[in-house]
């Protein structure tokens, strides 16, 4: 249920709002519905990634242009070890790591905050 | 405790927002950037993207249609001429905003301000040219003008409409890597633009280099390697052309150069770029299928993305014309209307010159002149970084212009000017509209509007070739140039002798010019504007002239031209220079046993002379005439010292002529005098040994021309991923496909007149999106390479029907709600 509604609640405020805004999002659907600080991180961190890499891989499928490729690219300049890692690799795993540390943090400090105040 | 037990994952997380916001150091905003809510994904076109559109703009009068065509051209059709301009800023800044600004921050020496410190030796020598001062004052100038005005306002309002509602996800994706945003587009920003191509064309300079030679060796040395002419030629304006006026008096001082200098200049301004040139040349009726002229014109540019070029059609009741525009400046620069066609190549005259200046104290107050103390005027140039930081810099400035550099240092970007040297340019002139030249052409219907929108022009100076369905040619090298004595500014001048100082400008009228001469075409390919006979003195050295031969060889014997038959001489990747001197070199080869050199020599006499993709005996010859070049010249006149070679027409010369040479001795070993054939025969073997070292065995495939040159479209910015590389593709340097690894023809274009509707055929090396997430980026580059061209749709009117049309962009005025 936590997990849908961050996706669902979300992702309609991200379509709209600044990238960070997940993160207000989460935060207060897990102030309000998580039990535990872990579980909050790990449905956050989860609904997040979802919600990043769902919508990235619409993204690039609808597209034109790979732009994941020309990123990956420009990150790893064309040479040495990152650019041994598959580019699509490469880039979702940067958005992985954002995604589900802003989430996963964001998550969990509703409950955290919540408990102080209660 | 408590508080940080509860809320340390929440400072956590606001902590990693505001670090993932911004930039930090070399890194991209990382979070805004990957969101695919926000960042680059959100750069993907979609077959969607491009639909028809209908805006309610403040800016326009009148309702604005513009028809995109199915290569994303647009076609704006206006009822009056300002919202033609506002349309024309719009649209632009819609697919180019960021190249646009970039532009400008080169040319005003602020990229440390987006790209951070790693700019900050190339901005100070942008700032120390002194471009920005200059485009300030011209734009201040243009106020008075009421056309140029005009124009400037609406099309800046077009950009800044643009701008103004773009909201981050529809930001160039550039701007989100390097996390900023566009700012209001004015006419000052338009000059700026405009400087960078003066600063591109007209911006380089040997004085420093030729003048050690002079300091070194002496005048008769340099009188017998630098010669003011070349030994073969072909110019611009047909030997034997009548010039039809009387000269002003121009008097030589007998003292020519600065006083000899104690050690070598280290000079830091770039030698002007020999491939950054171009062809133009049109045929008369005589020589065409239909009777009437067919023009054509490549400007030779660094080969970038988002592209140099931009192609519109623009028309409205006063105009209708098709051709390619500059980012950032209103009117078409290169195209054609229903009546005429034109086409630039750069003039390459000598117009950046320096002047050896003589302090009175450390502080640099005062400099001598004319046997007196004269003030110098300083301004402070501060340097905002990324960080925050500012750095600041003192820049004189005597009555000649800028001293570019007032101490040798390390650092400095270039590597080029030292103390005390005050640089004349003509690209910090301030008088004059070069929009207006454009605007003029634009509309002009016949011959004398050609002539008349010449006088409008000022730098870089330009050769405008013309055609027009009046069966009339005509090509002009036109923009001011300098009035000087034969040599003023060969070598460093003496910046306080009065004589020195330029003596006025050649008379606009007076500039060399034919119109129809008897052999039924004109051309340019950056050679020299004239023979020896015309009275003024313009340079002392242009462009090889190898492009210039063929395609004068070519267009001598073409009959019954059409667009094809010019588009194969933009293709022609045939070898003036080889043709020239390998009958002289491969007898020299021939007389060296080493079998070791035997498999290529072989290919190089088999060579058709063909620079092709697929040549290996293009590739062998291309690198070994350099190497050659190198081997004759480098231990006499070494280029890490500053000095200058003698140019390739003097070396196969010398190489056909003077075989005994003392030049030909390599003085760095001692006991050991080096022969004509020890050069030419050392030179390949040290040539195909670099050539295995880097590319393997000889091999058809690896060593192929094409391969070996490998042409490259670097992205403006230098953006890895958003390069092109591996091109395959023929030509090269002094070919008239002038492809070389990152240079090249920027814009191809042929239009065959007509008495009824002109047919116009052209492309680019790029696309006209500026977007590296539209497939319209890069979708001309391998027709280019391969020589092709599009037909272009040149619109009568908006209701005119194509299956070319795909989409329309309606702009209508926003009503004002009370």
């Amino acid at each position: 249920m936590l997990y849908l509604l961050i996706l669902i609640i979300g992702g309609i405020a991200s379509y709209f709002g600044p990238w960070w805004i997940i993160a207000p999002v989460a935060l207060a659907l897990c102030w309000w519905k998580a039990k535990t600080p872990k579980e909050a991180f790990w449905i956050s961190a989860f609904a997040t990634f979802c919600l990043w890499i769902g919508y990235a891989t619409f993204l690039n499928a609808t597209a034109d242009v790979n732009l994941i490729d020309k990123i990956a690219e420009m990150l790893s300049g064309g040479v040495g070890l990152l650019s041994k890692i598959p580019k699509i690799v490469l880039v979702f795993t940067i958005m992985t790591i954002i995604a589900t540390s802003i989430g996963g943090f964001a998550g969990m400090s509703g409950v955290q905050m919540r408990r102080y105040f209660k | 405790m408590r508080f940080i037990k509860h809320f340390w994952s929440y400072l956590v997380m606001v902590g990693l927002i505001f670090l993932l916001h911004q930039p930090i150091g070399m890194l991209p905003p990382l979070g805004r950037l990957f969101s695919p809510f926000e960042g680059f994904l959100q750069n993907s076109n979609t077959k969607n993207s491009l639909s028809d559109e209908n805006l309610d703009l403040s800016g326009v009068k009148e309702e604005v249609k513009i028809i995109y065509d199915d290569n994303q051209v647009p076609h704006i059709f206006a009822n009056n001429e300002d919202d033609l301009y506002f349309a024309q800023g719009y649209v632009m800044a819609k697919d180019r905003i960021w190249q646009m600004e970039f532009y400008t921050m080169v040319a005003a020496g602020r990229l440390t301000e987006i790209v951070g410190e790693r700019a900050l030796e190339y901005d100070r020598y942008n700032r120390r040219l002194g471009m920005a001062r200059a485009a300030a004052k011209i734009a201040e100038n243009l106020k008075n003008d009421p056309v140029s005005n005009r124009i400037l306002d609406s099309y800046a309002a077009g950009v800044n409409s643009y701008i103004t509602q773009i909201d981050y996800k529809n930001l160039p994706v550039e701007y989100k890597i390097l996390g900023y945003k566009p700012t209001e587009w004015t006419p000052y920003k338009t000059i700026l633009m405009l400087m960078n191509m003066r600063s591109t064309l007209n911006g380089g300079s040997d004085d420093f280099r030729i003048t050690n030679v002079v300091d070194q060796y002496g005048f008769d040395t340099v009188k017998d390697l630098f010669t003011d002419y070349p030994a073969e030629e072909s110019p611009i304006i047909p030997a034997g052309t009548p010039w039809n006026f009387s000269p002003l008096p121009v008097k030589t001082p007998s003292k020519i150069m600065a006083s000899k200098n104690d050690d070598k200049l280290i000079v830091k301004i770039p030698s002007p770029a020999p491939e950054i040139g171009s062809n133009n040349w049109a045929v008369g009726g005589a020589k065409s299928a239909t009777g009437l002229p067919i023009l054509s014109n490549d400007p030779h540019l660094g080969l970038t993305l988002p592209s140099i070029w931009y192609q519109m059609q623009l028309s409205c009741p006063t105009v209708n014309v098709y051709g390619v525009a500059l980012p950032g400046c209103p009117g078409i620069v290169i195209g054609y209307n229903k009546d005429i066609a034109w086409g630039v190549t750069n003039v390459g005259s000598d117009v950046m010159d320096f002047y050896k200046i003589r302090f009175n104290n450390k502080e640099k107050t005062h400099y001598m002149y004319d046997n007196k103390w004269k003030p110098t005027t300083k301004y402070t140039e501060e340097f905002r970084l990324k960080s925050g930081l500012v750095i600041k810099d003192t820049l004189i400035y005597t009555h000649h212009g800028p001293v570019v550099y007032n101490e040798s240092k390390e650092t400095n970007f270039n590597k080029n000017a030292p103390a005390g040297h005050a640089m004349r340019w003509v690209a910090l002139e301030t008088s004059g509209s070069d929009l207006m030249i454009f605007y003029y052409l634009n509309r002009a219907k016949n011959y004398d509007d050609y002539r008349k929108a010449l006088t409008f022009y000022t730098a870089p100076a330009q050769n405008f070739i013309f055609a027009s369905n009046q069966n009339d040619i005509a090509i002009t090298p036109n923009g001011k140039l300098p009035l000087k004595w034969k040599n003023q500014g060969k070598y460093i001048l003496d910046g306080s002798m009065p004589e020195h100082d330029w003596q006025g400008w050649i008379p606009a009228e007076q500039n060399p010019t034919v119109k129809n001469p008897p052999h039924g075409f004109v051309s340019s390919a950056n050679q020299f504007s004239t023979d020896p006979t015309y009275p003024y003195y313009l340079g002392w050295r242009f462009a090889a002239p190898n492009r210039a031969v063929r395609i004068n060889e070519r267009l001598a014997a073409m009959r019954n031209a059409n667009a094809d038959s010019l588009r194969s001489i933009l293709n022609d990747n045939f070898n003036v220079a080889a043709r020239r001197i390998l009958p002289t070199l491969i007898p020299i080869l021939e007389t060296s046993n080493d079998a070791s050199i035997a498999p290529a020599r072989d290919i190089i006499k088999k060579w058709n002379l063909m620079n092709n993709p697929d040549a290996v005996g293009a590739t062998i010859y291309e690198r070994w005439v350099k190497e050659l070049e190198n081997w004759i010249w480098n231990d006499e006149f070494p280029t890490e010292q500053f000095m200058l070679h003698p140019t390739e027409d003097r070396t196969f010369e010398m190489l056909k002529k003077e075989a005994t040479a003392k030049w030909f001795d390599n003085k760095n070993t001692k006991d050991k005098i080096e022969t004509m054939n020890d050069m030419v025969v050392g030179s390949f073997k040290a040539t195909l040994d670099s050539l295995t070292k880097y590319n393997g065995p000889l091999k058809p495939e690896t060593w192929a021309w094409g391969t070996v040159k490998n042409t490259s479209i670097g992205h403006l910015g230098k953006i890895p991923g958003f390069s092109r590389t591996g091109i395959m593709n023929g030509g090269g340097r002094g070919i008239v496909n002038a492809t070389t690894e990152s240079t090249g023809p920027s814009w191809r274009m042929v239009v065959e007149l007509d008495k009824e509707w002109p047919r116009g055929y052209g492309l680019y090396p790029g696309g006209q999106s500026g977007n590296v997430g539209s497939k319209y980026y890069d979708n001309m580059v391998d027709k280019w390479a391969a020589g092709k061209l599009d037909t272009l749709v040149f619109m009568k009117n908006k209701d005119e029907k194509s299956v070319r049309l795909t989409r329309t962009m309606t702009i209508k005025p926003k009503k004002i709600k009370y």
